[in-house]
């Protein structure tokens, strides 16, 4: 599939990147390698066969209902890049 | 007698509790030879050998518990496991100043046994890459050759073992990283069955594909920290919960009878005839132990190379979605609103590597694309799965190469991604199928460089390739044959 | 333009609060008006290498 340079500018706002135009084109052909690469898998006898999700058979893993507080509240917050009073600092939102 | 930085683990152990020598002097061998080689290796991101000399002073003080055997060992810990108080940066500038606030299940454990850490390793960046050139802290060199790479993205465990730096060392691998990194420096590294060793605290690259997995200097040191590190875990929904297994007590059993199926495919073209031909020799040796050794086909690689790719990508990209400069990590000093603040932490805060897989994997992920790469993937996954399984219902042990060729020069492949990937063929579709490996060292190229083999078992089936392996290093002694001579 | 040109548009958002005593993937409590960020861990702080687990309750 050939990917244009509009859909790789898409794709780079939905996974919040920026990318710089002298790194655009340089992406775009890593990209493309990478995918007609990847076009193999639609060659790979699959007829019939159900998708694997997971990698074990472990399923319905549950925890009970019960409190357990986080001791180490200051160091949960220490790695704010900012802070005011135990708050996260962050820009305007509306 | 030896240098202390040349034992095993397991020679370490029992002079302790002979008290031949003390857990301080085991410590200050191995600060000393952090200070002698590191210059030339840079296997560390973070050294805490000071640290490290401190509880090894206060453990020669306590009264000893006899269970305690591994009472002031040290060890050295990958960076993308979190240590509380300890920086866990996953060699990217995105974590560069981050000190998690708990320690992941796998260092608590090693906690428990009071075993020392020495420092946190490099690798590449998020664990993306297979050579640690994509660190963004430092490249490491391989102490056999210091102009090529450790191999990756465990690149700095495996270098820090082979260069007698740390005794033994935690890795992760979710493609091959502590495989091929293993092969490139002449150790020993296994990957276990997924779910045999708890998750958490190891920092997300593909959920469904990471293990962290013991690297050591031989077979009875990996089957040792690998009774240390495995076990179910609560806070991990995906990992095992079985009865918990020695795996030290089946090493000496020997390899008769023991059906080893050598998967054709994996021996083809694109493999070094050097590789190949000390793949061969290692052949015959099972053969002359006793094991019946036969040809089989396993024709995954070329679909579970691209099928690895889509789903580790499409799962990286969610996990380090996570990555947003808000409540820890990188934050631009550059943005006037929200959005910019995002954008550009984290396109400033990740290295290309790893912005190149998380579009990948939110391409693939995206609308339009979901059924042509990711569910398409999902099922030659489970293709992959069962051919696996099909060989696996006949032999105990699968035999291939770790890696096509041997370690590379630096820079040597960092310019092309997609043959930097091509590295990876002949360990991705164990992590697809979730099957245990372990890569030991089985000779040397023409330079001297490491060789190393690839043992695959079935599900759970640890004991039988640790066994399988230790018949072999026993026979061939790698170590006492060759060692890394840090040519410049 | 008349009363009638025009078209009403409601629209409804829905929010299910779980009457839980933890959170949904961690042990944090639930409390109403705690102070901000007391009741957090490294999981629900979405802390790399964190991993969820599933309220039973929830379930």
């Amino acid at each position: 599939m050939e990917v244009s340079k509009e859909e790789l500018l898409h794709i780079a706002k939905l996974a919040d990147l920026n990318l710089k135009d002298e790194e655009i084109d340089n992406y775009l052909a890593n990209l493309q390698d990478i995918l007609n690469f990847a076009q193999i898998v639609n060659s790979a006898p699959t007829e019939g066969l159900e998708e694997t999700i997971g990698a074990n058979e472990n399923c319905n893993v549950f925890r009970k209902d019960e409190v357990k507080v986080f001791e180490n509240h200051e160091g949960l917050m220490q790695n704010a890049p900012e802070k005011e009073r135990d708050m996260f600092k962050i820009p305007k939102v509306l | 007698m030896k240098d202390i930085t040349e034992l095993t683990v397991h020679e370490l152990v029992e002079k302790l509790n002979n008290k031949e020598i003390t857990a301080e002097q085991i410590t200050k061998a191995y600060a000393d030879r952090i200070n002698e080689k590191e210059k030339d290796v840079q296997a560390f991101i973070t050294i805490t050998a000071d640290e490290a000399l401190e509880k090894a002073k206060k453990i020669d003080g306590e009264i000893k518990d006899n269970k305690n055997i591994f009472a002031g060992i040290p060890i050295g810990i990958k960076d993308n496991l979190c240590t509380k108080g300890v920086k866990t940066t996953c060699a990217s500038k995105m974590l560069e100043n981050f000190v998690a606030p708990y320690d992941a299940t796998v260092v608590e454990k090693i906690n428990e046994e009071k075993m020392i850490s020495l420092g946190k390793l490099n690798m590449d960046e998020f664990a993306m890459g297979s050579s640690t050139e994509n660190s963004a802290m430092k490249i490491t060199h391989n102490p056999w050759n210091l102009n090529k790479v450790p191999g990756g993205s465990s690149g700095g465990s495996a270098a820090a073992v082979a260069a007698d730096m740390v005794p033994w060392a935690l890795g992760s691998d979710t493609g091959g990283s502590i495989r091929e990194p293993a092969s490139f420096c002449g150790v020993v590294g296994l990957k276990p069955t997924y779910g045999l060793i708890s998750r958490y605290g190891l920092v997300a690259f593909a959920s469904s594909l990471d293990q962290v997995g013991p690297i050591t200097k031989d077979v009875t040191d990996c089957a040792m920290l690998l009774n240390i590190i495995a076990g179910h875990d609560e806070k991990d929904s995906t990992s095992a919960n079985i009865p918990k297994v020695d795996y030290t007590k089946s090493l000496k059993n020997g390899v008769k009878n023991l059906k080893i199926g050598v998967p054709k495919e994996f021996f083809g073209e694109g493999i070094n005839p050097e590789v190949k031909a000390k793949l061969e020799e290692a052949i015959n040796i099972y053969k002359e132990m006793g094991a019946e050794v036969e040809e089989c086909s396993l024709d995954v690689a070329k679909y579970a190379l691209a099928t690895y790719y889509i789903i580790a990508c499409a799962e990286a990209s969610s996990n380090l979605g996570r990555f947003d400069g808000i409540r820890y990590g990188y934050r631009t000093k550059n943005y006037t609103n929200l959005k910019e603040l995002y954008r550009n932490s984290r396109s400033e805060g990740f290295g290309a590597e790893v912005k190149r897989r998380i579009i990948l994997g939110t391409y693939v992920l995206s609308s339009g694309y979901y059924d042509a790469y990711y569910k398409k993937a999902q099922q030659v996954r489970t293709f992959v799965k069962r051919e696996f399984e099909k060989n696996l219902s006949k032999y105990d042990v699968l035999l291939t190469p770790v890696s096509p060729t041997t370690a590379f020069d630096i820079g040597a492949k960092s310019n092309n991604p997609l043959e930097m990937y091509l590295a990876d063929i002949c360990t991705v579709s164990i992590n697809i199928a979730g099957v245990p490996a372990i890569s030991i060292p089985c000779g040397v190229d023409i330079e001297g460089m490491p060789i190393g083999m690839q043992l695959i078992g079935n599900r759970f089936a640890e004991e039988t390739i640790l066994n399988a392996a230790f018949a072999f290093e026993q026979k061939i002694n790698f170590r006492q044959n060759y060692r890394p001579e840090f040519k410049k | 333009m008349a009363r009638e040109d025009y078209e009403v548009v409601i629209g409804l958002e829905v929010h299910a609060e779980l009457s839980t005593k933890t959170k949904i993937f961690c042990s944090c409590p639930t409390k109403f008006g705690g102070m901000p960020n007391t009741q957090t861990c490294p999981i629900c702080m979405a802390m790399p290498g964190t991993l969820p687990v599933l309220n039973e309750k929830v379930v």
